[in-house]
């Protein structure tokens, strides 16, 4: 299993770097090698077409037109890469990279790549919260799986555009803007709101990934049966993850607005 | 003339902090000055007398607490006359009571220096109606995110400040990236004092595989450390722009010596009374600004040497024949839990660490944030003999007992006692082989945990 983990020092927020160390470990549960190759600065050269799962972090937002032009310089790769269901999984504000444009408190614009048909528009208080989401059955690989439980520090609200699909549907928190939808996926790109880090807590879903890598470079029959979930191995954060829902069923509730653009 | 509604304002909160001063001495350091703002929203700017190259502001993400104390007990030390919030009230209404206690009847300020530890989301509110001729700028970093989404939400705050400024001194810290690039952004007629420490005996290297450093706070680029004295300050420069640390800042701590205790600033042996690196950051900052200020090397030695901090970070408490050593981190700050993290790790006899950090219960909603312990290593703590890791919780238990393991300490060394019973807790630790016992909550768990155990 390749994974490439895209400009760790710039998109450095929130214990992302957990999400790495949670892929490798969940490659290591299965029997899965897992080679971690890190793309440091932003002129860095670094290499798609033998990538299986691309990882960005959540970034400043004012890192986000650097990370952008990153991206769009490999243009062709990053859509053929996606085209053929490469997974690249952004978390938090790194959004910004993915979405059509984002609008800035101070009125300016980030112009993203548009892989996902999302907007942004820069929140003007931070919201903290858990997050809690099922992974939508379309976008799911793996729909026995338990719903997925993270935190959500949020920095913009997340708009989709007609036809753009969310990534789940929320159960508890905020999301994308504050009703219905969490993130946004297109085939293997993927964004989510959640922290946490979202794949230690949620191994689950870093299986889920791994099975869509292995799909897309193994498509032999009898790959996904070796990859079955199974909660002996992640007893610890079936734990977890209960105990926070139990607290987030008795906490204070806050009073929220539907955010507007 | 003072306007009645100042007048109003200050004889209101001066009998305000009479009475808290007498009958409800917690509530002194803000509750005045909560009411002389509430009678007077301009009552900063009224008070007269304030010289503003004597105001001296404090802020940053960790250390300014303790900064803030030092400087003002080297000014004392040498003489000087200075009113200042040591209690920590360290937002508007902080302001406003220590300037209360510190002004005539008529409302004119009655000392030569006022310095104070500022909130780093107050500062631009304070200092639009007090404005200080000196600040200080001790860090910028991942803090209480709930409040502060990432460290630029603050740096863009101090930045308009530092812009607007006329005539300021800004010392910034020239190890910590944030801080320094602030330098950048002074207004005219300003100027710029760096401070900073020298590699020592306890700088690390980044971690290989996992470490990760920050971007440039100038082009955004990725950062590259060649040490760092603590958690993301040290030496760094940027491949991409070349915005770098300073080889010599105008003020640096050297030699530092952990094991005796010692250590050198402005050409003098100074003693270094708690042996923890962040520490020197706190001497930096205030060599600066006392040398800036005309104090001589001799008197910021004597002042060092008497210098005791309020509240010290280690506290401990006897549990059944055991020591427990509290580690005071604060909530959602990665840097002051790698502080505690090094710490423990310094010392490589067999341990037990009991952890549980609650619920971030600060605003509603009320979270589960765990997340910032990601951003921390763990793994020299866990190489240094640990006998057993006992995470507590009724919430995050189980988070804390996933990160352990993911530092590599093995399973059957990791206890989770899913509650927050403090008899549950203190059995767990009881059962423990070792007596050399670490603590990681919050202070209020601290103080609850510390009082059923004497």
């Amino acid at each position: 299993m390749n994974i490439l983990w895209l400009w760790p020092d710039i998109l450095n927020l929130h214990g992302d770097r957990g999400n790495v160390m949670a892929l490798v470990r969940v490659c290591g549960l299965y029997g899965i090698e897992a080679k971690v190759t890190r793309v440091n600065r932003l002129a860095d050269d670094f290499d798609f077409e033998g990538t299986d799962i691309a990882l960005l972090g959540p970034g400043e937002l004012a890192a986000m037109p650097g990370v952008a032009r990153a991206l769009s310089a490999k243009r062709a790769a990053l859509d053929a890469y996606a085209e053929s269901g490469g997974v690249l999984f952004a978390t938090g504000t790194t959004g910004a990279a993915l979405a059509a444009v984002t609008r800035r408190a101070d009125g300016s614009a980030i112009t993203g790549t548009g892989l996902l048909g999302m907007e942004c528009v820069e929140r003007t208080a931070v919201l903290g919260d858990d997050l809690v989401f099922r992974v939508n059955a379309d976008a799911a690989n793996a729909p026995d799986t338990p719903p997925i439980c993270g935190i959500q520090i949020q920095m913009m609200d997340v708009f989709l555009e007609a036809g753009q699909a969310p990534f789940g549907e929320i159960a508890y928190g905020f999301g994308n803007k504050g009703a219905g939808d969490e993130g946004a996926a297109r085939g293997g790109v993927i964004f989510t709101n959640a922290l946490g880090p979202v794949l230690v807590k949620n191994p689950w879903l870093a299986l889920d990934l791994i099975r869509r890598a292995l799909t897309r470079k193994t498509p032999a029959a009898g790959t996904m049966d070796a990859l079955r979930f199974d909660p002996d191995l992640f007893a610890l954060e079936l734990a977890s993850a209960k105990a926070v829902r139990a607290f987030n069923e008795t906490k204070e509730k806050p009073k929220r607005r539907k955010a507007g653009k | 003339m003072s306007s009645p509604r100042f007048a109003a304002a200050l004889l209101a909160g001066k009998f305000c902090a009479k009475l808290c001063a007498a009958f409800f001495p917690k509530r002194g350091s803000n509750l005045p000055g909560e009411i002389a703002l509430k009678l007077d929203p301009l009552f900063l700017r009224h008070i007269t007398g304030v010289d503003t190259a004597k105001t001296i502001f404090i802020t940053g993400t960790n250390g300014k607490s303790t900064a803030n104390n030092m400087v003002v007990h080297a000014f004392r030390s040498a003489g000087r006359s200075v009113a200042s919030n040591l209690e920590g009230a360290n937002m508007k209404p902080g302001a406003a009571a220590a300037l209360l206690k510190n002004t005539t009847a008529g409302g004119r300020f009655k000392k030569e220096y006022l310095i104070l530890e500022v909130d780093e989301r107050s500062l631009a509110l304070i200092a639009k109606d007090l404005p200080p001729g000196q600040l200080c700028v001790a860090n910028i970093q991942k803090d209480q995110v709930q409040r502060n989404g990432d460290p630029d939400y603050i740096y863009e705050k101090i930045k308009a400040v530092v812009r607007s400024a006329k005539n300021l001194t800004l010392f910034v810290n020239n190890d910590e990236p944030r801080s320094k690039s602030l330098g950048g952004q002074a207004a005219k007629g300003g100027r710029v004092v760096s401070f900073g420490v020298s590699a020592n005996a306890r700088a690390s290297q980044i971690e290989t595989d996992y470490g990760v450093t920050m971007p440039c706070p100038v082009c955004r680029d990725a950062l590259v450390f060649t040490h760092f004295n603590i958690a993301g300050v040290g030496a760094f420069r940027c491949p991409s722009c070349g915005f770098r640390s300073d080889e010599t800042p105008d003020y640096r701590i050297d030699k530092a010596d952990f094991e005796n205790g010692t250590f050198t600033a402005l050409g003098e042996t100074c003693r270094l009374a708690y042996p923890a690196a962040f520490f020197l950051y706190n001497y930096a900052l205030c060599a600066a600004v006392c040398a800036e200020n005309g104090m001589a090397a001799a008197e910021l030695k004597s002042a060092f040497g008497t210098f005791a901090n309020i509240g010290g970070r280690m506290e401990a408490f006897s549990c059944r024949g055991k020591t427990v050593r509290y580690m005071r981190i604060k909530q959602e700050n990665p840097e002051t839990l790698q502080s505690a993290l090094d710490t423990m790790a310094e010392d490589k006899t067999e341990k037990v660490l009991v952890v549980g950090p609650a619920v971030v219960d600060d605003i509603v909603p009320h979270y589960s944030n765990t997340f910032y312990t990601f951003d921390c290593n763990f793994e020299p703590f866990a190489a240094s003999g640990v006998e057993r890791c006992i995470c507590f919780g009724s919430t995050i238990g189980w988070d804390m007992a996933n990160r352990l393991r993911y530092a590599g300490i093995p399973d059957e060394k990791i206890e989770i006692v899913g509650t927050d019973d403090d008899e549950k807790i203190l059995a767990a630790i009881a059962a423990c082989r070792s007596g050399n016992v670490y603590l990681i909550t919050w202070i209020k768990k601290y103080e609850k945990l510390k009082g059923y155990a004497g």
